[in-house]
């Protein structure tokens, strides 16, 4: 079930966001089989770091993965630059979002379909969710399955809004702090929607 | 409970009435109730109360299922727990309410269901407007919001007469979102803002999260502030994603909507003069 699932994972305020927890995390993903781990970080300041933090994934997973024949590739990324060969070959990339990503983003696909318009291309009544849902296509992060709250309450920080539809998401009430265990419970619950689903 | 009527002359009115008496007589298990909950609704009121609160009101036809009855049942029992709600959340100060009562998705239900559910949903826009105690006593202003071109045309009119008969009211905001995803509410505010550009009215550099969110329909509401959803499941299916993603607490709850009740409400809203006091 988990091999298919993107899961998010959002670090509220609370926590201190360190290269140590990243690396631990994106660990943690790929062994789950998750494709795409999403890192929301309001400020941007995790997408101003984005070599160091290869370097320290990369580090984690050779200690992570040390008795398993082949380690990973984990492939650390902003949301929006031109994705390459090695991208798709990786096994878990790491999208470092940020607010900008949210709101701003949805201000730029308006920009842009605004200039279509006037340049004639685009009819404004073409305008539909569809043709929305295309211009954010360009990027390899799409609605998420499920999104990890490791903060105490519910509280999104301006997380992307059009990529929020239909995501679960996951908190666990009063936890304050980073820990497998609540990754756990989250893979957990999500293989039982996933279930009920099916019924 | 009994309803009354204050005269317009005194200032801004948020009736809430010490339960009657008599009732007392007749159902005093009903009494001891009303009287608790009125009191729970004066202590509350001592702190800061939201602006906006929006509810997706989920589970009617699991509950229907839960008890026993037929679908249709549970969605009248989903209408008249609606009115409930709206009448503390409007007894404790809240200016807005919008409540999530029926998705562009929940079109892809059986046809007979979403029949079912567009007839009672007429009756109760009718029964808001004209009869309702709640709407009269806090002065609602009922608005159904979405896209209403996929409805058919008796209930487009009903719509109207329901916007046209509370428009004067000007205390209390109940939104109805009806057919509704928040996609194509964003959506609809692009179109809108490219039209503009298109007109000339605005340059395209012009554009920002401020004008998107003034074509949203929602534009005249103060900001959401918490969202509750029901039936435990922990997703917005689409429901206020612009308006809910900052700034507002998000709960979700483990019943089913006609199951929600006061004490349900309680610790989401004691938590939230707990944050507002902190900050």
């Amino acid at each position: 079930m988990a091999l298919k699932a993107r899961c998010e994972h959002n670090i509220g305020e609370q926590v201190e966001i360190g290269y140590r927890e990243i690396g631990k995390l994106a660990c943690w993903a790929a062994s789950a089989g998750i494709k795409v781990l999403s890192i929301y970080e309001p400020e941007g300041k995790l997408k101003r770091i984005v070599q160091q933090l290869q370097h320290h994934v990369d580090a984690e997973a050779r200690r992570f993965f040390a008795r398993e024949g082949n380690i990973p590739i984990l492939r650390v990324s902003v949301v929006y630059n031109s994705s390459s060969m090695e991208d798709i070959q990786a096994d878990l990339q790491i999208i470092l979002l940020s607010r900008s990503d949210g709101r701003g983003r949805i201000v730029e696909v308006t920009k842009s379909l605004a200039s279509e318009t006037l340049q004639g291309n685009l009819q404004s009544d073409a305008i539909d969710v569809e043709r929305i849902d295309q211009a954010f296509s360009d990027s390899h992060f799409t609605e998420p399955q499920q999104l990890i709250m490791f903060s105490p309450e519910i509280d999104l920080q301006g997380f992307p809004p059009w990529q929020l539809r239909l995501t679960e998401i996951f908190h666990v009430a009063g936890n304050k702090h980073f820990d497998y265990s609540v990754f756990r419970k989250a893979l957990i619950k999500y293989a039982k929607i996933d279930k009920r689903f099916g019924r | 409970m009994t309803i009354t009527f204050e005269s317009h002359t005194s200032e801004p009115k948020r009736p809430t009435s010490f339960p009657q008496i008599s009732l007392l007589f007749t159902s005093p298990i009903s009494y001891f109730t009303s009287v608790l909950r009125y009191l729970l609704i004066q202590i509350l009121k001592q702190g800061p109360v939201p602006q906006h609160v929006g509810f997706v009101m989920d589970g009617n036809r699991r509950f229907a299922k839960k008890i026993n009855v037929q679908t249709g049942e549970g969605h009248y029992l989903g209408f008249k727990k609606l009115e409930e709600t709206l009448d503390i959340c409007l007894q404790l100060g809240i200016k807005v309410v919008t409540v999530y009562a029926f998705s562009i998705e929940n079109f892809k239900r059986p046809k007979e269901e979403v029949q079912a559910l567009m007839e009672l949903g007429k009756a109760k826009l009718i029964e808001l407007c004209e009869h309702s105690d709640v709407v009269r006593k806090f002065g609602v202003r009922v608005r159904v919001i979405g896209n209403e071109s996929l409805l058919s045309s008796d209930l487009r009119d009903i719509i109207n007469k329901t916007k046209e008969t509370t428009k004067d009211n000007y205390e209390a905001i109940l939104n109805i979102c009806c057919p509704y995803t928040s996609r194509d509410e964003i959506a609809s505010s692009i179109r809108g803002v490219v039209n503009k550009a298109q007109q000339g009215e605005i340059q395209i550099s012009d554009i920002t999260e401020n004008i998107l969110e003034d074509n949203l329909y929602t534009s005249e509401c103060p900001p959401l502030e918490i969202l509750i959803r029901t039936s435990g499941e922990i997703r917005l299916s689409d429901f206020l994603l612009w308006q809910s993603h900052q700034n507002c607490s998000i709960r979700f709850v483990d019943c089913y909507w006609p199951e929600f009740s006061i004490w349900d409400m309680l610790p989401i809203f004691l938590e939230y003069q707990q944050n507002r006091q902190r900050k």
